[in-house]
């Protein structure tokens, strides 16, 4: 149906029908083809997309689930991409339910970015929260819990953008979604742009990749990093581009996810804090909001989906064949991972922008949209973030996965290889697009959404670049003897609501349910007592003495209850016997009138 | 891991070596290529981004040690919670 | 779609919507010990009953008002039946719900060998039969009359087991129920009835109520709180022990009863009495829709806040339905087009995604004997399909598109906007957020939770055709729900175009 010339399929729908059909599905060889082949029939699907389609009137609003303009098809194709290479990295794995949430999950996005109107935004929105969640759960340990905190953390960001949706249609905005805030932010807009915010993980609303992605399964986490921030890079950029105050918060919000990665000892955690850094440049880059800007964020995005994807993928590995994620657990991996360490390295090395990689190029049209701003402040900000992303993933991260001697504790680790056949393909394939990416620009830049271009390969870049990763790397190996990580956690803004959290239970369960008790009890003593009393004068009139339909009725189903009225001790008929008294009163009232 | 870096350190030599003739090659580049394009006024100085490159490490590792000092916990701290 | 009828045939087939299940009650106490004969019949009423419902209601659809009075006993009171929009939208809620009910019912009762079903099944569809009346009730003697018939034939069901505890539960439900409707709803009546001089129903127009404009505020104001008081079976807060306590009974009759028909009877009857009692523009006047909107919002959220530290299951679907019934009282005491089209489309919605979750635990307690949530730990494994289905529901009462919880949502966001009101709109979000976390954590537990020690869960009923049927129930009931999402038009226009002025 998907080949016929006229009618459009959207991605969305073919990646949900997979997601249903892997649900069901438990043969391995029709679980595989579904895995690989959905993502090609939906890149087919997408390079077919006209411009305008699947209209739908739904509560008495007109929704339009396919708007595919340049914005929306860039971030199609590399969220089609990256299912392919999530799917083919986690081909190995069995689990229906975690390979029907990551096809569900892709609908969702696929979803979002085409979405031309909030309703059907919101729609595929809370699709990529709940899908997502399930490659969170099944992970580690403690992944049940942390999901938990993820999924209500997406929910309430959900639901302050469905306040703002609702807002903004009550108040007789329109419901297609294009740039928001041209006159002013309204409160709706505030509210929309929060819920945007909040999947984009923009301080203080960040801790929950942090806290969620780390306990995540090796598989899932190339969805989970690659999916919903750079949807909501997107949405950002759809609604919100030249937005003043985002250009200063995603500056501030690369900074802080870098400073996090430099003293976090978790791998995978480090590589979360990274996805708030790199974020924050697309951030600052949509609100810088020019031309070229949009393009940067965009392609930006674009190469860090598959920057980010590569190094998940090679920490994953590593967290798969030895069974430990921290630092200070591993290190000397050289030898028993080589494939794993170089392919891993290409993705650290792109991502802390080396020319020849697509993170030079994309992080060059953003460096270069600031200085056309004229906004140095930002750009210094952005480029000690980079430092700071060349230390802690350039550097750091590489030194005690894979160098170092084997210590005591860590030989065990020995024992791993690398990773199997169809881990190591996708990540070869996702390098070699990263560096494709890096040297040919002309390719992406043919993707950005506006005419806008600028020279990459300038003297200038390359030269600032080297000087700015070389004297990183001098700096670090001054300081090389402070950098031994260390066991414990970090402190977040998530233990605002975990801690929270338990105290609300604390109250509930304890006071509240106190109070709750004490108001169900009253009837005992306030209600029962003295209707009793009551009723217990009024018995002399004899229930059987009564017609009338009702008392009729209701004294049939009582003799059919003959059985459990002997055992009760004639409570029954002392209220019956109460109603058949204010029957006759209401009789008095009729008759007195 | 401490010791794994320091006793290594010989035969790293090479390695300070190569960044600092890195960072020289791009000093000269920049005095050759200052007036063709790129960055006006303070960014334009050759050698500000190595300066900066080497600066900003450093301040980024001493805020960060201090700021894990803060928010340092040990890895059963959210045991007692959700 | 059905035919409409003639309106007079109408109202005929109408008066025998609530004879219907009697006639079933009758039947199956014929059947006797004939099981198969009486679990037929069971089945076959609430078919019938359905059939009869639509019926009737397809020239309500059409815009005909099925009106007649059976007998008067005094002037103005008289028996009387008469199916409007909003009087269909219940009846047929609660018939639909009773075919799946009726087949869920047979596998829960033979999975656990329960003593005297005959008398369950019978008392079941006695209690329907005094929904059916509630919802074509043309007049508030009408209205009482059934209402009272399902306080009195729910009785010998929750008090099923004949245990203490089930005595104990029983006492407080026919107290509760009992005491509030003949302290408040009869004094409440009367005096509506000195007011009007008839009890008959304006059901013309949802504006204008049934008083007279002479009417003295001081006493509208009394009536209207002796009705809301009076009508405890929609557990608005403080009047809503007798639910939780109710829990005690089988998990059918939680499931329809404590779902659908007891509770949804008490909101209807609120409903029926702001809207065709006193009507949206002397509620409005008298500033009694905002104090009843925030009175159903503090009801809302505290039942939410209790309800996630309950961990018996049926127990926090009790308070969860404590919350979610007033979310139907909000909408209606907002006032507006919107409140009402949502407040009203959660009756069908809540009942569809509620009835699912009692029967989802009611399958898990006949299955592998668990009752307590920190018990489930792997059962989702287990029993995958009760999960799932529990998980759809679930969707729906947190309200996530496109499950029917999120129509209502939709609406009653809107409505309370159209109230001006943003705290009210944040009480809807908020509690939209509690019921997450009291539903995810079950889902959690369920599939990713650790055995309980004391795990060594035997399905005694694995896959028997027993278990069959209550899965066939429970997942038909939780695709309504979606369907219901999906396709919302039908009951949104019946809201629109025949309850709405």
């Amino acid at each position: 149906m998907m080949m016929f010339s006229e009618i459009a399929v959207h991605p969305a729908v073919l990646f949900l029908g997979a997601a249903i059909g892997l649900a069901c599905v438990r043969s391995g060889p029709v679980q595989r083809v579904l895995l690989l082949g959905t993502p090609v029939a939906a890149l087919v699907a997408a390079i077919r997309l006209p411009d305008r389609f699947g209209t739908m009137h739904y509560l008495g609003m007109d929704m339009l689930f396919g708007r595919a303009d340049a914005l929306s098809v860039l971030f199609l194709y590399s969220f089609i991409v990256m299912a392919a290479l999530g799917a083919l990295y986690s081909l190995q794995v069995r689990s229906r339910i975690r390979h029907a949430a990551a096809f569900a999950y892709a609908a969702g996005c696929t979803g979002v970015v085409l979405a031309g109107d909030f309703l059907s935004l919101f729609v595929f929105w809370e699709l990529m929260a709940f899908a997502s969640v399930f490659l969170i759960w099944g992970g580690s340990a403690r992944s049940a819990a942390a999901g938990f905190r993820y999924i209500l953390v997406h929910a309430a960001g959900a639901l302050v953008l469905l306040a703002g949706i609702v807002l903004r249609v009550y108040t007789g905005g329109s419901l297609a979604f294009e740039q928001l805030g041209a006159g002013g932010m309204s409160t709706a807009d505030i509210l929309i742009l929060t819920g945007f915010l909040l999947n984009a993980a923009v301080p203080p609303l960040h801790a929950w990749v942090a806290d969620a992605y780390p306990e995540a399964s090796p598989g899932g986490v190339i969805f989970l990093c690659a999916f919903t921030t750079k949807t909501a890079v997107y949405v950002l950029a759809r609604g919100f581009a030249g937005l003043e105050i985002l250009a200063p918060l995603g500056a501030a919000m690369a900074l802080i996810g870098v400073g996090y990665a430099v003293i976090e000892n978790d791998a995978r955690r480090i590589l979360a804090y990274h996805i708030i850094s790199q974020v924050g440049y697309m951030v600052c880059a949509i609100g810088i909001g020019t031309d070229l800007a949009v393009n940067g964020a965009c392609a930006h995005a674009f190469s860090n989906i598959l920057n980010k994807g590569l190094l998940f993928m090679g920490v994953g590995a590593v967290v798969l064949q030895t069974g430990r994620g921290r630092l200070h657990q591993l290190g000397a991996l050289a030898r028993a991972m080589p494939r794993t360490l170089v392919l891993t390295m290409i993705g650290a090395l792109a991502i802390s922008g080396l020319p020849l990689t697509g993170g030079f190029v994309s992080k060059s049209i953003v460096i270069t949209a600031l200085e056309q701003a004229h906004r140095p402040g930002l750009e210094l900000m952005l480029m000690l973030a980079s430092i700071g992303t060349f230390f802690s993933v350039g550097i750091k991260l590489p030194l005690f996965i894979w160098f170092g001697s084997v210590k005591a504790d860590t030989c065990a680790n020995q024992a791993a290889g690398d990773p199997p056949w169809n881990m190591l393909l996708a990540m070869t394939l996702t390098a070699a697009l990263s560096l494709a990416a890096g040297m040919f620009p002309g390719l992406l830049q043919a993707l950005l959404p506006h005419q806008e271009i600028c020279r990459i390969y300038s003297p200038a870049h390359v030269s600032h670049t080297l000087q700015l990763l070389a004297a990183t790397a001098l700096g670090l190996y001054i300081i090389r003897g402070f950098l031994a990580p260390k066991p414990g956690i970090l402190l977040d803004v998530d233990w605002l609501y975990r801690r929270g959290a338990s105290l609300v239970m604390r109250l509930c369960a304890g006071p509240l349910n106190r109070m709750n008790e004490r108001v169900n009890g009253l009837y005992q003593r306030a209600g029962v007592g003295p209707a009793q009393k009551a009723s217990g004068a009024l018995t002399l009139f004899d229930r059987s003495g009564i017609d009338g339909f009702i008392d009729g009725l209701a004294m049939a189903a009582l003799v059919l209850g003959e059985s459990l009225r002997v055992i009760q001790t004639g409570k029954i008929q002392h209220y019956i016997g109460g109603a058949v008294i204010f029957f006759f009163l209401l009789l008095i009232i009729v008759m007195l009138r | 891991m401490n010791e794994t870096v320091t006793t290594s350190k010989g035969r790293h030599v090479w390695l300070p070596a190569a960044l600092i003739l890195i960072l020289l090659a791009g000093v000269v580049a920049d005095i050759l290529g200052a007036d063709h394009e790129g960055p006006a006024g303070v960014f334009a100085i050759p050698g500000f981004w190595s300066v900066f490159g080497l600066a900003g490490c450093l301040m980024l590792a001493g805020v960060c040690k201090l700021v894990a000092r803060l928010l340092k916990r040990p890895e059963n701290y959210y045991d007692d919670v959700l | 779609m059905i035919p409409a009828l003639p309106v007079h045939i109408s109202a005929l087939i109408m008066v025998l919507v609530p004879l219907a299940p009697l006639a079933t009650a009758a039947a199956v106490l014929a059947a006797g010990s004939r099981t198969f004969v009486r679990d037929f019949a069971s089945v076959a009423g609430a078919l019938l009953t359905l059939v009869l419902v639509l019926a009737a209601g397809a020239g309500v659809m059409k815009g005909d008002l099925p009106d007649m009075a059976v007998c008067t006993l005094y002037p103005g009171i008289a028996l009387r039946f008469s199916l409007d929009g909003l009087g269909l939208l219940f009846a047929a809620t609660a018939s639909a719900m009773w075919v799946a009910a009726a087949v869920y019912s047979i596998g829960y009762m033979r999975a656990l060998s329960e003593h005297a079903q005959s008398r369950f099944y019978c008392f079941y569809a006695v209690a329907l039969s005094g929904g059916l009346g509630v919802a074509c009730a043309g007049n508030l003697f009408t209205l009482y009359l059934f209402y009272e018939v399902i306080t009195i034939s729910t009785y010998p069901l929750v008090a099923h087991h004949q245990d203490s505890k089930s005595y104990a539960g029983a006492r407080t439900y026919i107290v509760y129920l009992m005491f509030a409707s003949k302290a408040c709803l009869l004094p409440a009546m009367a005096i509506l009835y000195t007011q009007c001089g008839t009890l008959d129903f304006n059901l013309s127009d949802i504006t204008t109520g049934m008083l007279p404009g002479s009417a003295p505020p001081a006493l509208v104001r009394l009536c209207y709180v002796l009705f809301v008081l009076g009508l405890a079976k929609a557990a608005l807060m403080p009047l809503h022990g007798w639910l939780p306590a109710a829990m005690v009974a089988p998990a059918p009759v939680s499931a329809l009863l404590h779902a659908v028909v007891v509770v949804k009877a008490g909101v209807f009857c609120i409903c029926r009495v702001m809207l065709s009692v006193f009507g949206t523009d002397l509620l409005g006047s008298l500033n009694l829709g905002l104090v009843t909107a925030y009175a159903a919002m503090v009801t809302i959220i505290v039942a939410s806040l209790i309800a996630m530290t309950q961990t018996d299951l049926k127990a926090r679907l009790a308070y969860s339905t404590v919350s979610q019934l007033s979310y139907i009282i909000l909408g209606v005491a907002l006032l507006s087009p919107s409140g009402i089209t949502g407040a009203l489309f959660h009756i069908p919605a809540h009942a569809a995604a509620k009835i699912t979750l009692f029967f989802c635990a009611g399958a898990i307690f006949a299955m592998t004997g668990k009752k307590d949530i920190r018990d489930m730990g792997g059962l989702g494994l287990q029993i995958p399909w009760v999960f799932a289905a529990f998980g759809i529901a679930a969707l729906s009462m947190i309200g996530v598109p496109p499950v029917g919880g999120f129509v209502s949502k939709w609406y009653l966001a809107l409505g309370t906007l159209e109230m001006h009101s943003r705290v009210l709109l944040a009480g809807v979000l908020l509690s939209s957020l509690l019921n997450a976390v009291y539903f995810i954590e079950v889902i959690v537990r369920a599939f990713y939770g650790r055995p309980s020690a004391h795990a060594s869960i035997t399905c005694a009923h694995g896959s028997s055709p027993v278990t069959a049927l209550m899965l066939a129930a429970l997942l038909a009931t939780a695709a309504f729900s979606v369907i219901l999402g999906i396709w919302p038009d039908a009951a949104i226009g019946l809201i629109v175009s025949r309850v709405l002025p």
